[in-house]
């Protein structure tokens, strides 16, 4: 039978853990390494989202933990038990697949009931949890549709309905709001966020968007490569980076080469462009002489123009309705970037290679390591 | 001409050509087959042209008495009967082995699916007599089967494997299996693996899973296959004359006998229009089933 009630006493917090999970595809010369050392917990109850770029193995851990594919090396446990010998229809997880995957020889309301008619509930149970869960994705009124008949959006809603009609403690989503279009996208990101806090249910969700990350997660992994980069609350991951490949992929944001030349007790300065010099909080420990990878997001960045403001040349300024973007460069070529709101309504004057004036506060630099090594 | 004229003129020519095939090859011959089962037999062969007579039509059913007067007979009835039973069996035999082949092939590697195909067609390189001789040599008694289960202990006599029903079922499920194997591995080739992972994925066994999923997604191929086996099997000549006794005659050999030694053309020329009115009622329920699933909601 499945595991679906947790049992007394193995009421452990954490819904996931991945011990030094791998895995890897082939063998001999053609052996491909699709996850290395993977280790995390995901606590029950919170929107867990694995993010990055395509071919990056997001897909592969889903699998695993549905039990589609076998670890390699490592171990899962799901509430605190060990799932490696459980078939993928002996597991309580359930999956929404990426391309939604809806039985097309049934209706709407077949494929939300064919989870439940598996587990052998009563006929009336399954009729009233199926009107349920339409109901929770309001698709009520298609209920007798076969599924080709459905828009993409709607087969989205189906397929969410079906996995969460047997009610797994741990719903798995790869990236399931991909094949919608942006405004589509942007309502269904609020309901699955809705949904996940109303039905307590744990998600682990898998997008290579990171703005649909950041607004949605409780917690983010960053991976690339196989490996998780970071591990974090949206914030967290978007105010300090741990490296350069999670500053980068999260957002825009401006890289410094810099030179610690002054540690005090909480702040710390660096010189960056030759002799130019900028004072800030570091999140790291820092040493005199140090060289470091400093990196300010846009909307940190200040136009300025008292004496105390750094100095660089304007390259361009792109209008873009609700922000104006000033693309500058530095004295030694870095190209760097500034994002101002249109908040008075003046768009200024200006000419290629006119200077410009800058500055950022001491909480908005992180300094990022140049590797990818794993920091979770 | 109007331009709407030339264009009628011109289709005529288009088409002539395929119209002027199917009148000379399909047409006529049907026409000539339909004039003969009414006319009245010769005995030396051949018909009397001219000489209307329902005797063909009413021998299905009855045989003429000495002093001319008709009696039921089932002599025929039997015959027919057999030949739909013969193929049902060989569709079904057909259908529990072309399944799991099918199968077995749609879930191997790409690369080895084109030569299990290959392999699947294999047995139509060679003579349908010499593969239906081979199957004498294996099921006679001191034949190949009967060697393997003597000397394997399981009897001691020779079972009577050949000039039987299960000869005849035997060899047509054999003949026709290709028919059903490919179309299955095609429609299992196309389905989708991800559904079977959905499937398991909502707790769906092995066994669930090809029930609910896999075999209701394969059902165009095997409607497909069944016909496609059902229909040479109704009408089969040289494997129940060789493999089948003198008490599994099916339709086609009666057929044969009235054109050969019985010499009764008229009757020969009735029994081919039954069995082809038997086929196209066996494909009118198939597209009359494939309309009612397409059509529906
Ligand atoms: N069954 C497989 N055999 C071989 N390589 C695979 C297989 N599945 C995935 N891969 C490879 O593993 C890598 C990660 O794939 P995937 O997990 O699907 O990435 P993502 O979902 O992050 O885009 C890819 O390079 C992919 O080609
Ligand atoms: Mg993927």
């Amino acid at each position: 039978m499945p595991l679906r009630k947790p049992e007394a006493g193995s009421s452990s917090a954490n819904a996931i853990e991945l011990r030094g999970v791998g895995k890897t595809f082939g063998s001999g010369a053609a052996a491909f390494v699709a996850l290395r050392d993977v280790s995390t917990t995901i606590e029950q109850n919170v929107f867990f989202t694995l993010l990055g770029p395509s071919g990056c193995g997001k897909t592969t851990l889903l699998r695993l933990i549905a039990g589609f594919e076998a670890a390699t090396t490592g171990e899962i446990l799901l509430h605190g038990k060990e799932i490696a010998d459980l078939p993928p229809y002996r597991r309580p997880v359930n999956t929404v697949f990426q391309s939604y995957a809806l039985f097309p020889h049934m209706t709407v309301a077949q494929n939300v009931a064919f989870g439940l008619q598996m587990l052998k509930q009563p006929k009336d149970e399954i009729a009233r949890t199926v009107d349920e869960m339409l109901k929770l994705v309001q698709m009520e009124a298609l209920k007798n549709r076969r599924t080709s008949e459905l828009s993409g959006g709607q087969q989205q809603r189906v397929a969410l309905a079906r996995a969460l009609a047997p009610k797994p403690r741990v719903l798995l989503l790869d990236e399931p709001l991909s094949a919608l279009d942006l405004k589509l996208r942007k309502e269904m990101q609020v309901e699955l966020k809705r949904l996940q806090t109303e039905t307590g249910i744990t998600f682990v969700f898998v997008t290579h968007d990171q703005e649909e990350a950041l607004t949605m997660s409780d917690k983010v992994a960053v991976m690339n490569e196989g490996q998780i980069l970071q591990i974090g609350t949206p914030r967290e991951i978007y105010n300090h980076p741990a490296n350069r490949f999670v500053a980068d992929f999260i957002g825009d944001i401006n890289f410094i080469k810099a030179e610690i030349v002054e540690v005090g007790k909480t702040r710390c300065t660096a010189r960056f462009d030759g002799n130019q010099k900028l004072s800030f909080t570091p999140d790291a420990e820092v040493s005199k002489g140090q060289k470091v990878t400093l990196a300010v997001r846009p909307e940190r960045i200040a136009v300025a123009n008292g004496k105390n403001a750094l100095s660089a040349t304007l390259d361009n300024v792109v209008y873009h309705g609700t922000d104006t973007l000033y693309h500058f460069s530095l004295g030694d070529g870095t190209r760097m970037l500034a994002r101002r709101q249109n908040s008075d309504g003046t768009i200024p004057e200006w000419q290629t290679g006119d200077p410009f004036g800058w500055a950022v506060s001491g909480n908005a630099v992180a300094i990022v390591a140049d590797g990818p090594e794993q920091t979770a | 001409m109007t331009p709407a004229r030339r264009r009628t003129f011109f289709n005529f020519w288009l088409i002539g050509p395929a119209a002027l095939a199917i009148i000379i090859f399909m047409v006529i011959p049907l026409a000539m087959m339909a004039w003969i089962s009414i006319q009245s037999r010769s005995y030396g062969g051949g018909v009397h042209w001219g000489e209307l007579s329902a005797e063909a039509w009413l021998r299905f059913l009855f045989e003429r008495n000495l002093d001319d007067s008709l009696s039921w007979s089932v002599t025929y009835t039997v015959i027919i009967i057999r030949s739909i039973w013969l193929s049902l069996i060989t569709t079904v035999l057909s259908l529990l082995v072309g399944f799991p082949t099918a199968f077995f092939m749609a879930t191997r590697d790409r690369k080895w699916r084109t030569l299990l195909v290959f392999m699947v067609t294999l047995p139509f390189w060679t003579n349908l007599l010499v593969r239906n001789y081979a199957w004498i040599l294996i099921l006679r008694d001191y034949g190949t089967a009967n060697g393997l289960l003597m000397w394997l202990g399981i009897t001691d006599q020779p079972l009577p494997l050949l000039h039987n029903q299960f000869a005849v079922a035997v060899g047509l499920t054999y003949s026709f299996l290709p028919f059903m194997v490919l179309p299955i591995y095609s429609s299992l080739e196309k389905l989708d693996l991800r559904l079977v992972e959905a499937g398991f994925d909502l707790y769906a066994s092995r066994w669930q899973v090809l029930r609910n999923i896999i075999i209701p997604l394969a059902i165009p191929g095997i409607i497909a296959g069944s016909i496609l086996v059902f229909i040479p099997a109704l009408g089969s000549y040289v494997t129940p004359e060789l493999l089948g006794g003198g008490k599994t005659l099916m339709i086609g050999n009666l057929i044969g006998h009235q054109f050969g030694a019985a010499r009764n053309w008229p009757f020969g020329a009735a029994l081919g229009l039954f069995l082809l009115a038997l086929v196209l009622l066996a494909m009118t329920v198939y597209a009359l089933r494939g309309r009612e699933r397409g059509g529906k909601p």
